[in-house]
C-alpha cells in the first residue's frame, strides 16, 4: 500500500513514548515535531501544517480531550490518532478504553491503547492517511 | 461507646425498658451501681425511638407493657439490620414454655424471670454486654481488613497502571530495534533480542490481565457486542502471539461451519491468548496446541488441547480463582500462571458463558469455554 509521507505532529508528555513513536514514524519516511503537552501541541499546531496529530490523553496543563478539541476546531479535516493508557486512576472511572471512547466521540479519528506496538501504530496511521483508498 | 476516664474501661449502654416505674428504678439503681451508662423507656414505642436515639449495647425488655409488648419490639429490633445485634434480654414473669418459644422466635438472646434476682441480672447483663463488645470488635476488625483490601486493590491498580508507559517504551524500543537490525542480526542476537521481546510480552499480558480483572470486578466494563465468527477470533488471537502462533493448529467442527457469536471480541481473543499462552509454556515443543471451534446447543463453544503434564485433581477447583494460585503450594502456581485465568472466568461470565477444564494427569488438558450465541441474558 502506498502512503504519502507526512508531516506528524506528535503529542505525549512522556519523552520516551514521544521518543519511540518518532523513530517509528521518521523510519517509515514522515516527519515527526514532538510536543510535551496540550499547550505546546495547540500552539506548534497553530503555527505549522500538519497531515496527522498523535494526542496522549492525560497530560498536564491541557490534557487530550481539550487539546483535540482545539485542534479540531482549527482544522475539521485533519486526522487525529488519540493514544491513552485507557484507564484513569484516582477516580472513580476505571472503565475499558474510557477516555479514547470519549476522544473517539469528541473528534479523534482512532484510537490506540498503550501498550501500543508499533506495528499497529505504523498501520494505523497509515490508515488514516488515506482513508478513502481502498487497500491492495 | 464511652470511654471511663478512671478506669479506662468500657462503659456499656444499657437501655431498660418497663412500664413498671418502680422496677425501672430498680434496675437503673442495680445497673448503675455496676458501672453501665443507663438509658429507660416505659413504652414500646417509646423504646424503639430510645434505640435509634442512644444506640444501646444491651435491651432489657419487659414482655407485658401495654400498647407495643415486648415480644413485639424484640422482634422489630431483630429484623431491622442496624438493631439486630443489640443482644435483647426478654423480662417475664409467665413460666410458660410458649412464652419463652415466642421470644426465642422474636430473637431475643436471653429471659430473666420476675421477680428478679440480682445477682441473676448482673451475670446475664455482663454475658450480654461481653457478645456486644465481641460483635462490636469482630466488626470493627472486618472494617479494618476491607479497608486494607481496598488499599491493597488501589496500590495493585496504580502501579501496573504506571508500568504501562515504559512497557510501551521497552516494547517499542525492541520493535524498532529489530526492524533497523533485521538482516544483521547473528543467530545468537536474534536469540537475544527474541528472549526480550517475549518477556516484555508476557509482562504486558500479566499488566492487562491485571488491569482486566479489577476493570471487570469493579463492574465498569462494558462489553463491547458484535457478532463475531469464532474462528475469526482464534486467527486473531494465534497473530498476537506471534513466532509461538506456529505450534497452534486451529480448526472448526465441522469444517466450515461458520460458528458466530455475540461477543466483545478484544475481550474473548484476550481470553484465547491467555488459554494458548498456558498451553504452550506447558505443552511440548514437538507437540502442536489444538484450538478447535464448535457449535454446542445454543452456544459456541472453544476447546484449547495441549499435552502438557495435566493439572492435578485437587488442584482443579482453584485454578480459576483470583487467588487461588497464591494460596497454594509450587505446584498449582506453575499450574494456574498467574490471573490469566481470572480474567479468563470473568471474562466468559461476563458474557453469561461458562468456562471449565478437563484434564488428566500425565497426559494434558483441554481447557474450554462456551458462549452464548445470542450475546450474554
Amino acid at each position: 500500500v502506498e502512503t504519502k509521507l507526512a508531516r506528524i505532529l506528535c503529542i505525549d508528555d512522556e519523552p520516551t513514548i514521544r521518543s519511540v513513536v518518532r523513530r517509528a514514524l521518521t523510519g517509515a519516511g514522515h516527519q515527526v515535531e514532538e510536543a510535551e503537552d496540550g499547550e505546546v501541541g495547540v500552539s506548534l499546531f497553530e503555527a505549522s501544517e500538519f497531515d496527522l496529530v498523535i494526542c496522549d490523553l492525560i497530560m498536564p496543563k491541557k490534557e487530550g480531550i481539550q487539546t483535540i478539541l482545539e485542534i479540531r476546531e482549527q482544522a475539521p479535516s485533519v486526522p487525529i490518532l488519540a493514544v491513552s493508557g485507557g484507564l484513569e486512576f484516582g477516580g472513580e472511572a476505571i472503565d475499558r478504553f474510557g477516555p479514547l471512547v470519549d476522544a473517539k466521540a469528541l473528534g479523534a479519528d482512532a484510537a490506540l491503547e498503550k501498550p501500543f506496538d508499533v506495528r499497529e501504530l505504523l498501520e494505523t496511521v497509515d490508515s488514516l492517511l488515506v482513508p478513502d483508498s481502498p487497500e491492495e | 461507646m464511652i470511654v471511663k476516664a478512671e478506669g479506662g474501661l468500657l462503659s456499656h449502654t444499657i437501655l431498660v425498658v418497663d412500664d413498671d416505674a418502680r422496677n425501672l428504678e430498680l434496675l437503673t439503681e442495680t445497673l448503675t451501681a455496676e458501672g453501665y451508662q443507663v438509658q429507660t423507656a416505659s413504652r414500646g414505642e417509646e423504646a424503639l425511638a430510645r434505640v435509634e436515639e442512644v444506640g444501646p449495647d444491651v435491651v432489657l425488655l419487659d414482655v407485658s407493657m401495654p400498647g407495643e409488648d415486648g415480644i413485639e419490639v424484640c422482634r422489630k429490633l431483630h429484623e431491622a439490620p442496624e438493631t439486630a445485634p443489640i443482644p435483647v434480654l426478654l423480662m417475664t414473669s409467665q413460666r410458660r414454655r410458649e412464652v419463652r418459644l415466642e421470644a426465642i422466635a422474636a430473637g431475643a438472646r436471653d429471659f430473666l424471670l420476675k421477680p428478679l434476682d440480682v445477682a441473676d441480672l448482673r451475670i446475664r447483663v455482663r454475658n450480654a454486654t461481653e457478645m456486644k463488645r465481641l460483635y462490636d470488635q469482630s466488626e470493627e476488625r472486618y472494617r479494618k481488613i476491607s479497608e486494607l483490601e481496598g488499599l491493597r486493590d488501589s496500590l495493585v491498580h496504580m502501579i501496573v497502571h504506571d508500568l504501562r508507559t515504559p512497557l510501551t517504551a521497552i516494547s517499542g524500543n525492541l520493535q524498532l530495534m529489530e526492524m533497523a537490525l533485521e538482516d544483521r542480526l547473528d543467530s545468537e542476537m536474534r536469540e537475544a533480542l527474541d528472549g526480550c521481546t517475549s518477556g516484555t510480552r508476557s509482562i504486558m499480558r500479566m499488566v492487562q490481565s491485571i488491569l482486566d480483572v479489577s476493570k471487570i470486578e469493579s463492574e465498569t466494563l462494558e462489553l463491547d457486542l458484535a457478532d463475531h465468527h469464532l474462528l475469526d477470533l482464534l486467527e486473531e488471537a494465534c497473530s498476537a502471539l506471534g513466532p509461538l502462533a506456529s505450534r497452534v493448529r486451529t480448526q472448526e467442527d465441522p469444517p466450515g461451519a461458520g460458528v458466530k457469536a455475540r461477543a466483545d471480541s478484544a475481550l474473548v481473543e484476550r481470553v484465547i491468548v491467555n488459554l494458548l499462552t498456558n498451553a504452550l509454556e506447558y505443552s511440548p515443543e514437538e507437540h502442536a496446541v489444538v484450538a478447535r471451534v464448535s457449535l454446542g446447543d445454543g452456544v459456541a463453544r472453544v476447546t484449547v488441547s495441549d499435552k502438557g503434564p495435566g493439572i492435578p485433581e485437587e488442584f482443579l477447583g482453584q485454578i480459576f480463582e483470583k487467588f487461588g494460585q497464591v494460596s497454594g503450594t509450587r505446584r498449582i502456581r506453575k499450574a494456574s500462571a498467574g490471573l490469566g485465568l481470572a480474567f479468563c472466568r470473568l471474562a466468559v461470565e461476563a458474557h453469561g458463558g461458562q468456562i471449565g477444564v478437563e484434564s488428566t494427569e500425565g497426559e494434558g488438558s483441554t481447557f474450554w469455554f462456551e458462549l452464548p450465541l445470542q450475546g450474554p441474558p
